[in-house]
């Protein structure tokens, strides 16, 4: 019989089962005993009544617990005994350091090279992968190259100007197109010479980029006819662009100071 | 509150109890109309625990030697003597209520 309580009993909640458990069986078999006492068909009543008892009671504590586990007892580490654990290790370590200063050495300049590498690693996939391109519309920006497998050209190439002009005059799904070749050059103002990076477009460049000139007039604005022009960019080495406005250096004329 | 845990309070009133006798004190306190089997009873208990009205005690000293497993004994806190007096006066006025309608129902 002391079985039979055992068995059933463990269908408490176990933190339940842990505490009260025993008595719970212990009470169960008492009371069988003394119904036995009297008949057994009391007994057996009392056992029926006894086992349905314990898994209503086993179903409710299940649902709504009153017995859980006491919480483990606290350390008694608090915020202030929080910084203090910190200082400590700090200590220990600033200890053990001073006993070997090669390791030291060798520690403090290996932390130094990961967190440069870090920080270098992380400059450049801020820069080309999370901050978004300086335009107005960067998710509308869309790069068109040619490739021709097979073919001895390289794997990817510009698209010659027909293409250009194909797109801009039928594509529907394109607001505007633009096409460009870049390059370095030598430019000489007075008598300062200086290598530039520069690039070759449409005038269609600007808008298709959505940008707008820090100073002076879009190139596409210009009077036909007019000689080429040249739009510096802000990073430019042409100091005083106010002044540069309109001056022509070679064959070609300074229309614009552009922000990109 | 219901009706079983005033009665395992009062019960734990008259000094520490294990629980067999909790049970037995139970259906004398309330004429057999209330006789709470091994799990309700128990829960019960661990309830009062919880809530902070009963806890867990040394046996008396003169407590009888139970023989297969230790007897543990319960009594009441301090928070479990006010609450049995709280319900012990909310009763007190339920019944006091009962018995004057009663009395004047009767009257008419």
């Amino acid at each position: 019989m002391n079985t039979l309580w055992a068995c059933v009993v463990r269908l408490f909640p176990r933190a339940f089962r842990t505490e009260f458990g025993v008595d719970v069986a212990a009470q169960a078999h008492a009371d069988y005993q003394r119904a036995r006492a009297r008949s057994v068909p009391t007994g057996l009543w009392s056992i029926t009544t006894s086992l349905l008892n314990i898994i209503a009671a086993a179903l409710a504590e299940h649902l709504r617990p009153t017995w859980v586990s006491a919480p483990p007892p606290s350390k008694g580490i608090g915020m202030r005994g929080f910084f203090d654990v910190w200082r400590l290790d700090l200590t220990y370590a600033g200890r053990a350091l001073r006993r070997s200063p090669g390791f030291a050495a060798v520690t403090v300049l290996t932390l130094a090279l990961a967190m440069g590498v870090t920080a270098g690693i992380f400059t450049v996939v801020n820069t080309v992968l999370i901050q978004p391109l300086p335009f107005a519309n960067p998710d509308r920006l869309v790069y068109i190259a040619g490739t021709a497998p097979g073919s001895d050209l390289p794997p990817e190439f510009g698209v010659s100007p027909e293409f250009f002009l194909h797109y801009r005059q039928r594509a529907t799904l394109i607001e505007d197109v633009a096409i460009f070749n870049t390059f370095t050059s030598t430019l000489r103002v007075g008598d300062r010479v200086e290598r530039i990076p520069m690039a070759v477009a449409t005038s269609t460049v600007f808008s298709t980029l959505g940008a707008s000139p820090m100073l002076g007039r879009l190139p596409g604005g210009m009077p036909p006819r007019s000689p080429s022009s040249v739009t510096p960019s802000g990073r430019c080495g042409l100091r005083g662009a106010p002044t540069s406005l309109g001056r022509h250096t070679s064959s070609v004329t300074v229309a614009a100071r552009s922000s990109v | 509150m219901n009706l079983l845990d005033y009665h395992v309070l009062l019960a734990l009133s008259s000094g520490p109890m294990h629980g067999y006798a909790i049970k037995d004190a139970v259906a004398l306190d309330s004429g057999g109309t209330q006789e709470p089997r091994a799990g309700t009873l128990y829960r019960i208990i661990a309830r009062l625990i919880s809530t902070g009205q009963v806890r867990e005690t040394a046996p008396p000293s003169d407590a009888p030697i139970h023989p297969g497993h230790t007897r543990r004994y319960y009594t009441l806190t301090l928070a479990g003597r006010r609450t049995l007096a709280e319900q012990a006066r909310l009763l007190k006025g339920a019944a006091a209520q009962a018995e004057r309608r009663l009395g004047a129902s009767g009257r008419s």
